[in-house]
């Protein structure tokens, strides 16, 4: 009863005109993202920061928040009409989407997209609405031991799901850490890794950091290797049949639910959902063999399942504020830079960000419906875009947005290293998801650490003795193991195809 | 790929390395606890036997690479590498001549660099790009953004 009055309230302020403005400007600008190829969620909300420095706290999660889901369902546009994901997530909609506009049903493919986000979407911030208090109450028991632990696991969940080599995932968790402790030591006040640059005393700045590594990294290889353009394909006919929607109806159900229940989980990723989604659509399809030559459900579950992941993603970083992806550390990131630490005490201590942020889901996602079911033929002409304008209008955007945050061309110039980093890793298929995770959460951590290591005059063992701290640990452990386990046994499936 | 992942792994290698050190020369322990170096300290330990492991299971071939082998388009990489030092001038020239001259330099060269000949089209942008978008976000939004020395 007390999370419904605080939703209402949350909804009064989120329907104010200025904060529905902010959600409005944010699933646009999202929606540009997502459809923009290349670009995803995470750079995206990366460079879209700076945007937001001079609105209240309230607002600018409000926009950034709306640009993630925005960019989640823009994805969805390139896939069906390109066949090239806008975003990682959704390259199963690819499978089926591009048949569909094949066979000269784009629009249904993008309409049923858009009906299936709206409906995970809604459901999701549902449920998120609802588990949010009780989890916040939980995690309010959470000392410092307890809060090292969950962020150990996150980071063992995110390494742990991260690719084809669990030593190359933990180094660049590693570095990640590393990179996050340059700066003033916030215990003792001692300078680290600084070597004696003013700029280095408050840390390597994390948008920079991100910024450098999906935006500028991400322009760097698409002008290695620029992509296709759209050719003519129309778009009529948004509005399913009655048969496509008997057969997407079940589909957009069980996305909602597997999207949601795997955004719990922090490290699984936007693209694990979408898969499953799909696959679990297969396996109960009555003809198996239309998926993959235009089966609608092959678009509505994974649509589904990526808007519901997003908002039920919403909830590890709010209540516990240990993020589960990429994007959602940049969120973290623009949570940080407002002054505000996502996690159970802001429940306490600003009910009414909270609460009014929860309740913007809900309206962004009307919006976005409104945005994507109408106006879908003005999107698609983004896509007409030569890519030379979307290199240079990013880039020039990346500068500013740097330079902005305080106003010195050092940010700029980390930004810059960071872009060359990122473009080498991604070359390299090496998983950058660990290292944005570690560096927004280092810090926490390295309090964490040394505040419980004071409380147990140095002993360890303080992790092991106490038991959601233990329990906690035993689950990183395991996730380790079934981590190396899985790739083992993929890399001895693979040589024995080989062979 | 192959040869790029180990090169990655003997930079990370000499990363830790520097860490080790530089953490070292601060105090791993205090009167109150760990002191500022201990945690850098020990990560740097990690990752180094980390990278090292990752060394030795590339030169057994036990890391699963994938097919994939590390292509660099010669056409392509010299645009980014002309992109990218574009990119470093006009940053050493922001604090100098100012945000809207360095992207008006910027802008059309990016978009030569990358192909567009319709000079027009270039024009265009390289205006809107660098006094439009200053003008929008330094006098509009108030976003800080550098006159340069010429004050304009």
């Amino acid at each position: 009863m007390e999370g419904l009055q605080l939703l209402l309230s949350g909804f009064a302020a989120a329907l104010s005109l200025q904060n529905l403005l902010f959600a409005f400007a944010g699933c646009v600008l999202g929606t540009l993202i997502g459809v923009l190829p290349g670009l995803g969620p995470a750079a995206g909300t990366a460079i879209l920061i700076p945007l937001t420095f001079h609105l209240d706290a309230t607002g600018a999660i409000i926009m950034l928040a709306a640009i993630y889901y925005g960019a989640m369902y823009g994805g969805t546009i390139t896939s069906v009409l390109i066949n090239v994901p806008g975003e990682a997530a959704s390259v199963v909609t690819c499978l089926d989407g591009y048949q569909m506009a094949l066979q000269g049903r784009a629009g249904t493919a993008l309409g049923i997209a858009a009906i299936g986000s709206f409906v995970g979407g809604i459901f999701a911030a549902v449920a998120l609405a609802i588990v949010a208090l009780p989890l916040a109450r939980f995690a309010l028991a959470f000392g410092p031991p307890e809060f090292f632990s969950l962020m150990f696991v996150g980071l063992c969940l995110v390494t742990g799901l991260a690719g084809q080599s669990l030593a190359a995932a933990l180094l660049m968790t590693i570095l990640g850490l590393l990179l996050s402790l340059v700066g003033i030591d916030p215990v003792r006040g001692a300078p680290r890794f600084t070597f004696g640059v003013p700029e280095l005393y408050d840390g390597l700045g994390f948008v920079p950091v991100v910024m450098g590594l999906f935006g500028v990294a991400e322009i760097l290889l698409i002008i290695e290797t620029p992509f296709r353009r759209m050719g003519d394909i129309k778009i009529k006919g948004l509005w399913p049949s009655r048969d496509e929607w008997k057969r997407s109806s079940g589909a957009i159900g069980r996305g909602t639910v597997i999207g949601f229940l795997l955004g719990l989980i922090p490290g699984v990723g936007a693209v694990i959902p979408t898969f499953m989604a799909y696959i679990i659509e297969k396996r109960l399809s009555k003809h198996p063999e239309r998926f993959g030559n235009g089966a609608i459900e092959g678009v509505a579950s994974p649509e589904t399942a990526n808007n519901a992941y997003a908002n039920g993603a919403m909830v590890p970083l709010l209540v516990l504020g240990v993020p589960s992806s990429p994007t959602i550390a940049i969120l973290m990131g623009a949570f940080i830079i407002n002054g505000l630490t996502p996690g159970p005490f802001l429940f306490q201590e600003r009910p009414d960000l909270v609460w009014t942020v929860i309740a913007s889901f809900f309206t962004g996602n009307v919006i976005l419906l409104i945005l994507n079911l109408p106006l879908v033929g003005v999107w698609a002409k983004l896509l007409k875009m030569p890519y030379q304008y979307l290199c240079a209008g990013t880039l020039l955007f990346c500068i500013m947005g740097a330079y902005s945050l305080k106003g010195t061309v050092f940010d700029v110039g980390v930004m810059l290293v960071f872009g060359v980093v990122g473009y080498f890793l991604r070359k390299l298929n090496m998983p950058l998801a660990p290292a944005v995770l570690a560096l927004v959460l280092g810090p926490f951590m390295e309090k964490s650490l040394r505040t419980s290591l004071e409380m147990s005059a140095g002993d360890f063992s303080i992790f092991l003795t106490r038991p959601i701290s233990a329990t906690l640990m035993v689950f990183a452990a395991l996730i380790i193991a079934v981590s190396a386990f899985q790739i083992a046994a993929l890399k001895s499936i693979r040589t024995a195809e080989s062979k | 790929m192959k040869r790029g992942w180990q090169a990655a792994a003997v930079t990370l290698l000499a990363t830790f390395a520097f860490f080790i050190f530089e953490s070292w020369q601060l105090s791993l322990r205090d009167t109150l606890g760990p002191g500022p170096g201990f945690f850098p300290f020990w990560l740097g330990v990690l990752g180094a036997v980390l990278a090292v492991f990752l060394l030795t299971q590339l030169h057994l071939n036990r890391v699963d690479l994938g097919t994939e082998a590390l292509v660099f388009d010669r056409a392509g990489v010299r645009n980014a590498v002309l992109v990218l030092v574009g990119l470093i001038v006009a940053t050493a020239l922001l604090d100098v001549i100012g945000f809207r001259l360095s992207m008006l330099l910027l802008i059309p060269y990016l978009l030569l660099v990358l192909g567009v000949r319709n000079w027009v089209t270039v024009g265009i942008c390289a205006v809107a790009g660098s006094f439009g978008v200053y003008y929008v976000f330094f006098d509009l939004l108030k976003v800080p953004l550098p006159a340069g020395i010429f004050g304009f």
